[in-house]
């Protein structure tokens, strides 16, 4: 029961990646793009979630200097037909599971509208649409080095790995002013959604968890690191969402997911249950006409495990940014606001209750073609129960200083 | 005789006849109304319209530059793609439907823009991406200045429809103005008021690296 999901996500992938490699020599156009992100970083932040700790940040108190922040390899083809191929392939750091992996991998089918009506289909693994920070190639935040608590999240636990449908209907492609458009997406390998977010809590950096990767280590003990990206149900998960969008200017957003979980099932190979992970977002961006831009996202939802009452979690974000613009120079400062309940708990090792803020301070700079620099401050004041069981402070405060040099092809 | 004579008109008549014309549009407050599509028109239908020219419609930092062309009826347009992205061009409005399949580097031949009418633009991969070519069946056009100014030096005197568009109006297709003037062999000075305030949509500065794809 266990293998034929895993076998089938592989096989999934191995089909893009033929398709782009039959597009890679040479029998459609192919665009690559090349990015390297090296970091200068400066922390006291407690022992990361990637090493075990309860740490909200990706680089703790012991990674102070210089570090790799991404290298990024990704290809478009039109394949023809309307149809187009994609892939994003990172390496994130050295110690990985896997030195590189992809984050993203799918088919697209997107007809030239010949009406305000405009169709596509997306299938393979891809980002629901949440974010309205996530605007930049490879689904990288322009504003700040990392992203906000509520959109970590969706690049450390979520990916739609399946088939999207949106309707869309243009009508500033008619000189109205508002587009607008619907998407309802069925998706497996999402199983363990939720377990980061309900055991650790929120965290805010940049890292996307790899299809095939994994994500920190568990603070008490077990495997070694966590697969996020496993059919553990069989059971298809859905998400259904809508936007509007007014002058190209105000963009509102609101998403249901439901991974639709059986809290009873378990798979051996990756020591974990099948999550049954609900929530809903809403967001809001505007971009003014002096380079301003505001965005505010909500997400609430709950995840339950082990079919146990007590095993349930309720999880709650919101965060409000707000960014400026001058020139090649931008500026931006967010507020983010997190909390995590578990609704009744016994064994301290699962309990956890977590609040918790974080203030951003972020200026990017574009230098010249192919040069970007991103410098970013970040305080991150959180109490998080679970700090106690190892022995530490359940309240921490948390401080990073990051200097980001970018370059790309 | 008779070539000679038509040579002699040729040479003089424009310097004879040419008006200059100066028009400013303001708005209800008085003032002057930059980015204003004019067009000027005789109502003699018998009088030949602006000959079509080749233009320009790049796309850099995944954006159409200029944001409004304003071409004569016949005109060509080249679509160049200086970004390092494709692109992918399309128009469905009825005074032009055309596409360009993705591409960057070297374009596709020119379009040629064969009504009259508004014709809007997207990119099928970049949403944010829209600009406006206004294909114009008229004598003179052009834009308004920072000050709501246009001049025209050599009008021919006569009686025009002026017709005045703003691509930020809230509805781009429509005229905010159209107003019967006359012209004569001294000139002209016009300013034309709004009659109703223009309520301009503001134009979002979205950034460059921008990629929904």
């Amino acid at each position: 029961m266990d293998t034929p999901p895993r076998r089938g996500l592989w096989n999934l992938t191995l089909g893009a990646g033929a398709v782009a490699a039959l597009c890679l020599s040479g029998i459609a156009r192919a665009e690559v793009e090349v990015s390297l992100d090296l970091r200068l970083v400066s922390s006291d932040g407690r022992d990361s979630f990637l090493d075990g700790g309860f740490g909200k940040l990706r680089y703790d108190d012991a990674d102070d200097g210089v570090q790799l922040g991404r290298a990024r390899l990704a290809g478009r083809w039109a394949l023809g037909g309307n149809w187009h191929a994609n892939i994003d392939v990172s390496a994130w750091s050295l110690h990985d599971h896997n030195a590189i992996d992809v984050t993203e991998g799918w088919l697209e089918w997107r007809p030239v509208p010949d009406s305000a009506w405009r169709s596509n289909l997306k299938i393979g693994a891809f980002y629901p649409p949440i974010s309205l920070e996530h605007r930049a190639p490879g689904w990288t935040n322009p504003y700040t080095i990392s992203s906000s608590a509520l959109n970590t999240w969706v690049g450390e636990e979520l990916r739609t790995i399946g088939i999207a449908y949106e309707l869309e209907h243009l009508g500033t492609a008619e000189g109205g002013r508002l587009d607008y458009g619907m998407q309802a997406a069925v998706f497996g390998w999402n199983d363990p959604a939720g377990v980061e977010v309900a055991l650790r809590g929120w965290s805010l950096n940049d890292r996307q968890t790899p299809l095939f990767g994994r994500i920190g280590t568990y603070a008490f003990g077990g495997p070694e690191q966590r697969v996020i990206f496993s059919e553990i149900d069989n059971r298809p998960g859905y998400h259904a969402s809508g936007y509007l969008r007014w002058d190209n200017k105000l963009e509102a957003r609101a998403l249901h997911y439901d991974n639709r979980g059986n809290p009873e099932a378990y798979k051996e190979s990756i020591e974990d249950y099948a999550w049954k992970t609900r929530f809903d977002s809403l967001g809001v961006r505007y971009d003014g006409e002096r380079g301003t831009t505001f965005i505010a996202q909500w997400l609430g939802g709950s995840t339950v495990v082990d079919d146990d009452p007590a095993k349930r979690w309720t999880f709650d974000t919101k965060f409000l940014l707000i960014a400026q613009g001058f020139g090649r120079h931008r500026f931006t400062v967010r507020y983010d606001d997190f909390n995590v309940r578990q609704t009744a708990g016994a064994n301290p090792a699962w309990f956890s209750r977590e609040d918790g803020n974080a203030w951003t301070f972020g200026w990017s700079w574009a230098v010249r073609e192919h040069v970007d620099l991103a410098a970013e401050w970040l305080r991150v004041d959180s109490l998080h129960s679970s700090r106690a069981a190892l022995g530490e402070a359940p309240k921490a405060i948390e401080h990073s200083l990051q200097l980001a040099l970018r370059l790309s092809l | 005789m008779r070539p000679v004579f038509h040579t002699f008109l040729a040479l003089f008549a424009p310097a004879l006849l040419a008006a200059p014309l100066q028009l400013q549009f303001v708005g209800v407050d008085g003032k002057g109304i930059a980015a204003t599509v004019v067009t000027l028109r005789s109502t003699d239908p018998s009088r030949p319209v602006a000959k079509p020219t080749a233009a320009v419609m790049d796309q850099m930092d995944r954006q159409f530059v200029p944001h409004v062309l304003v071409i004569p009826v016949g005109s060509q347009v080249i679509f160049p793609n200086s970004d390092t992205v494709s692109h992918q061009v399309y128009s469905f409005s009825p005074a032009n439907k055309f596409q360009l399949p993705l591409y960057r580097g070297k374009p596709y031949p020119p379009v040629p823009f064969a009504h009259e009418g508004l014709v809007t633009l997207g990119c099928n991969i970049h949403d944010q991406m829209r600009a406006y070519v206004y294909v114009v069946e008229a004598q003179y056009y052009g834009r308004t200045d920072t000050a709501g100014k246009w001049s025209v030096a050599d009008v021919e005197p006569g009686e025009y429809t002026v017709n005045i568009w703003h691509p930020l109006s809230r509805a781009v297709a429509k005229p905010v103005l159209e107003q019967r003037v006359k012209i004569s062999a001294s000139g002209a000075n016009l300013t034309l008021r709004a009659t109703a305030p223009l309520r301009l949509r503001s134009e979002s500065q979205l950034p460059s690296n921008w990629d929904a794809y």
